[in-house]
């Protein structure tokens, strides 16, 4: 109980400090702000300090799923039809081509480096080389969004990398997603199991339904405070439902935030209130996935710097091929995919 | 190098190592990466299919009434 509070104070810390620093080092010192709390996460965790330990994180698990929601809800909320069909289609070319790029060759590495490197077999490495693809693909929005606030910049690069993360992160979620209902083990009190295709469509049923079903509560709503709580209200419910079932939270709060968006006339609003509570979400996401980190394996920093050099490699050359494929690259410079080396909570939540 | 897995959570550890790692390192300077980026970017020059830009209806309509009023006089 006691760690629990101490938890809530920093939590309630850190909230103070995304409002006050956060803001004040993207515009003075163009820092994206997330790294430190993870740092923090890390040091209170039980890998370091131990004042957080692992059963205090689990005891939290409700309100993380909740995060993950929100998440996943904000990247729904970027598909608005009336927005979409207003920006070149070049645009969409590439960054569909530049993500299933890096969605296969992370994917078939990480199988074939499973495989060869960590001693396990092809099947046993489906599923993670499917997830370790979908970390890989997914990019942080918030460099971009800082430097074209600052700069005021617009022109065919800028919105290519506005646009290039919002794909990467569909890509992502929808891969994870399908591959948790895909991989999904059978409950034992089930008298006849949902076979993997019935848990991909259960997936995908509860952000339709939960979507459907709150558009009735916020259609003519315009009250920012109403509809946090019915926005809140539908993305428990339906990332709660997920998790309940072991599914992926972040594909049905998607789709939730997928079907508002593009139902209710308060689209804009919607989108305020998304925006407003998702960096104090986010950084306490952080937090907590920092004090979950445990790893007993020797050997771990190797493989996870591996990581990282590999996924740099591969992001910025297949943005290049991407560029290239679409004769872009005289536009974008063969170079543009470093600004989507950014990784983002995304991932640090898909892989949580 | 032998390294062995005894099970896949594991896997998921180092996973989940792999992904602080990375935000850990590559969060931090996206916002300078970006801005070198953007201000040393080319012109955007190849974008095949923008939305033209089309002459308000008004004011077209206005000016070719105008062209037309001009022929007739002549």
């Amino acid at each position: 109980m006691t760690t629990g509070l101490l938890l809530l104070g920093i939590v309630a810390g850190a909230y103070l400090a995304a409002r006050s620093a956060s803001e004040w080092l993207a515009t003075r010192f163009l820092i994206v702000s997330g790294a430190e709390y993870l740092l923090l996460g890390v040091l209170l965790g039980p890998e370091v300090s131990g004042v957080i330990q692992a059963s205090t994180v689990d005891g939290f698990a409700p309100f993380l799923t909740l995060a993950f929601g929100w998440v996943g809800a904000l990247v729904g909320a970027q598909f608005h039809f009336r927005d979409l069909v207003r920006i070149p289609g070049e645009h969409f070319r590439i960054a569909w081509t530049e993500s299933a790029l890096v969605f296969g060759i992370a994917t078939g590495l990480t199988s074939a480096l499973g495989v060869w490197w960590l001693g396990v077999t092809w099947q046993e490495m489906a599923v993670p080389a499917v997830a370790v693809g979908a970390i890989t693909v997914s990019s942080a929005p918030t460099g971009i969004a800082v430097v074209s606030r600052q700069l005021s910049a617009r022109g065919f690069l800028v919105r290519q990398l506005q646009i290039t993360p919002a794909v990467d992160a569909l890509v992502a979620i929808v891969a994870f997603g399908l591959v948790l209902a895909l991989a999904h083990e059978a409950p034992d009190m089930a008298h006849r199991p949902p076979t993997p295709t019935e848990w991909a469509v259960i997936t995908l049923a509860i952000g339709l339904v939960s979507g459907v079903l709150f558009h009735l509560f916020v259609v003519g709503e315009r009250k920012i405070d109403r509809l946090f709580i019915a926005l809140s209200g539908a993305l428990i419910l339906s990332s709660g439902a997920a998790a309940f079932l072991r599914l992926s939270p972040l594909l049905p709060a998607l789709l939730v935030g997928f079907v508002l968006v593009n139902t209710s006339p308060a689209r804009d609003e919607l989108r305020e209130v998304l925006t407003r509570v998702e960096r104090p979400l986010y950084f306490v996401l952080l937090i907590f996935a920092g004090a979950a980190l445990q790893v007993e394996e020797s050997g771990w920093l190797l493989v996870a710097s591996a990581f990282v050099l590999i996924r740099i490699v591969v992001k910025v050359g297949s943005a290049a091929a991407a560029g290239r494929a679409h004769h872009a690259l005289p536009s974008l410079g063969v170079r543009w995919g470093w600004g989507l080396v950014g990784h983002g909570g995304l991932a640090v939540g898909r892989s949580l | 190098m032998n390294y062995r897995l005894n099970d896949s959570g594991e896997l998921a550890g180092l996973v989940f190592a792999a992904a602080i790692l990375s935000v850990l390192v590559t969060d931090v300077l996206s916002g300078w990466v970006v801005r070198g980026l953007v201000i040393s970017a080319p012109e955007p020059a190849a974008i095949t299919d923008a939305p033209e830009k089309k002459t308000p209806r008004g004011k077209g309509r206005t000016v070719a009434v105008a062209t037309r009023k001009r022929g007739k006089e002549k």
